[in-house]
């Protein structure tokens, strides 16, 4: 059966340097730290108590967490995972509780990639305290690098719900819900998450940041832009473990009913209609 | 009684290269070709910017029409009295620039300012030569030696209104625009932005990296305003201390609102934080 994704939940990310991490996730990301233990550090960005964390260890090790409707789709997504010879870990009690859900179940994707499937990911009855404010909406997509992305799309759209919205030559962008894309399949040599998007109320808050990121430095890997596929106005920088993130504003919604997919050559007026040349390797050739 | 900015005059040494930016990089239309001069389109007028490269020193000149040939007899006296000089233009040099009538002033900073009634469009739409998206002249920034002195004639004469301040800076309007002119201290001989209204962000931003691929002077932005709300670009124009900008459409006047003063501070010009490279408008004095 197909297991069904409600949306993208949360990000677990790794480094051997967790103050720098966590200070970066705060000052900069401007997100909110909301608890932290001997090694690791949680972030809150929207209604969601956490979207984000940092834990000690290998920054190649990233993980991705869906959210599922139900316990039942929970059981039937780790059915059909099983008959499929996927090796799937049930959560602990303690690890539920890190994560801030009520139950969850890992696994590694067709290439590799952490990903978890989870239910009730903990919604705070507070709004967010933003570090600063850097107008962040919420935790809304990622990028995952695949190196297959025929194999990929096949697990996300077959396996799993994910619909194509568009494609940028073979980099397909998949939704869950309404929005145009949760999900980018990026190709590359390798498997984890490739960027994390926050959403941020306006273009202004978009280009703010842009400079602010400047002038503390941040490498900005493509922007300010806009795409033309899903209309967004967008900043791309890097984080601390070469971790790319992005702010945006203005991701087009789609109509189930009417829309149709896109094939977009994969050329810079694709990535970006105002001009901005991306300098990330995986998108600029 | 003010109506509409009309067009620039600008002069030049020579149109050559000046003459060719106007349609590659500004995006205007060549109106017409004169004797070491040239007109350039922006929207339904006749022209909006003339190069003058006919031996003409100076600031530029900014014209701004009134709508009757009484109006305009009428200001000439207390423009005098609030220390401009005027002159009537003859006939014949009214029909050369494409108007029925009018005066020739220089304001207390010595700014050419032409008041002119009944300057002429075109039946033809304007047809730009680069996709910039322009949609018109918008509105221009002039240097001053007292902004507040200078605000004084507009106001009391020539029915404008302060919108807002920034610094010593003063937005005028006189329409359903926030402002129309703006006068920031300055002290060079001749400090001019010629602002050009552009259809979105998107025509801003496409620009921005047109010119950055291009090599064109960028001086200002991209950013916004906090007053107008609009978002621009700046760039280098045809002679030093002559600029040019693109801008989004300015949050609507409305009576109800009243002027601000912003600080002189830099996110009082920028509210993005970009970095300018006039010291008129928030720049780090060169």
């Amino acid at each position: 059966m197909t297991i069904k994704l409600l949306d993208v939940a949360y990000a677990r990310l790794k480094t051997p340097d967790l103050d720098s991490a966590s200070q970066f996730a705060t000052r900069v990301l401007g997100l909110e730290q909301i608890d932290r233990s001997g090694n690791s550090r949680s972030f809150r960005s929207d209604h969601r108590v956490s979207t984000l964390s940092y834990e000690a260890g290998d920054p190649w090790e990233t993980t991705v967490g869906f959210e599922l409707a139900s316990d039942e789709d929970l059981q039937i997504a780790a059915g059909t995972l099983e008959a499929m010879d996927y090796a799937v870990r049930h959560g602990s009690r303690g690890e539920c509780d890190q994560r801030h859900v009520r139950d969850f179940i890992a696994f590694s994707d067709p290439g590799g990639g952490r990903i978890e499937f989870a239910v009730s990911p903990h919604v705070a009855g507070s709004k967010a305290r933003l570090a600063r404010d850097a107008g962040i909406t919420g935790f809304s997509h990622v990028g995952l690098f695949s190196q297959d992305t025929t194999r990929d799309e096949h697990f996300w759209t077959q396996v799993c719900s994910a619909r194509v919205s568009d494609r940028l030559g073979e980099l397909p962008l998949l939704r869950l819900s309404q929005i145009h894309h949760s999900i980018a399949l990026v190709p590359a040599d390798r498997s984890g998450v490739q960027h994390i998007n926050h959403q941020v109320q306006s273009i202004d808050d978009v280009q703010r940041s842009y400079s602010l990121l400047r002038q503390h430095n941040v490498p900005i890997v493509f922007g300010p832009g806009r795409h033309p596929t899903s209309g967004a106005r967008f900043v791309y920088f890097e984080g601390p473990d070469d971790m790319v993130f992005e702010y945006s504003v203005g991701v087009q919604e789609v109509d189930e009913a009417t829309y149709r997919e896109r094939q977009f050559g994969f050329e810079p007026s694709s990535l970006c209609m105002w001009g901005a040349k991306a300098t990330l390797k995986e998108l600029s050739n | 009684m003010l109506e509409q900015l009309r067009f620039v005059r600008i002069p030049i040494a020579s149109l050559g290269e000046a003459s060719g930016d106007m349609l590659d990089v500004v995006g205007l239309e060549l109106a017409e070709c004169l004797e070491q001069r040239a007109r350039f389109r922006s929207d339904s007028r006749a022209y909006s910017v003339e190069l003058d490269a006919s031996g003409t020193i100076g600031p530029p000149t900014v014209a701004i029409s009134l709508r009757t040939v009484e109006q305009l007899e009428g200001v000439s006296e207390p423009l005098v009295s609030c220390g401009w000089s005027v002159e009537k233009i003859t006939r014949e040099v009214c029909r050369d620039r494409r108007y029925y009538a009018g005066l020739a002033c220089r304001d207390l900073s010595g700014n050419r300012i032409e008041l002119v009634v009944r300057a002429e469009d075109k039946g033809r739409r304007y047809f730009p030569s680069r996709d910039a998206g322009v949609v018109g002249l918008s509105h221009v920034v002039l240097g001053s030696r007292s902004p507040t002195a200078e605000a004084a004639a507009w106001t009391n004469v020539l029915g404008a209104r302060i919108t807002d301040r920034v610094g010593a800076g003063v937005y005028l309007g006189w329409d359903d625009a926030h402002h129309r002119i703006m006068f920031v201290p300055s002290d060079r001989e001749s400090f001019l932005v010629v602002g050009f209204e552009v259809e979105s962000i998107d025509a801003v931003m496409q620009s921005n990296y047109f010119f950055l691929d291009r090599q064109v002077g960028i001086f200002r932005g991209p950013g916004r305003e906090p007053a107008s709300g609009q978002v621009f670009l700046t760039f280098g124009g045809p002679s030093p201390g002559i600029y040019f900008s693109y801008s989004t459409k300015s949050e609507p006047y409305s009576e109800t609102r009243r002027p601000r003063q912003f600080s002189a501070t830099p996110d009082s010009y920028c509210s993005w934080g970009s970095v300018t490279a006039l010291a008129e408008l928030g720049g780090a004095a060169s």
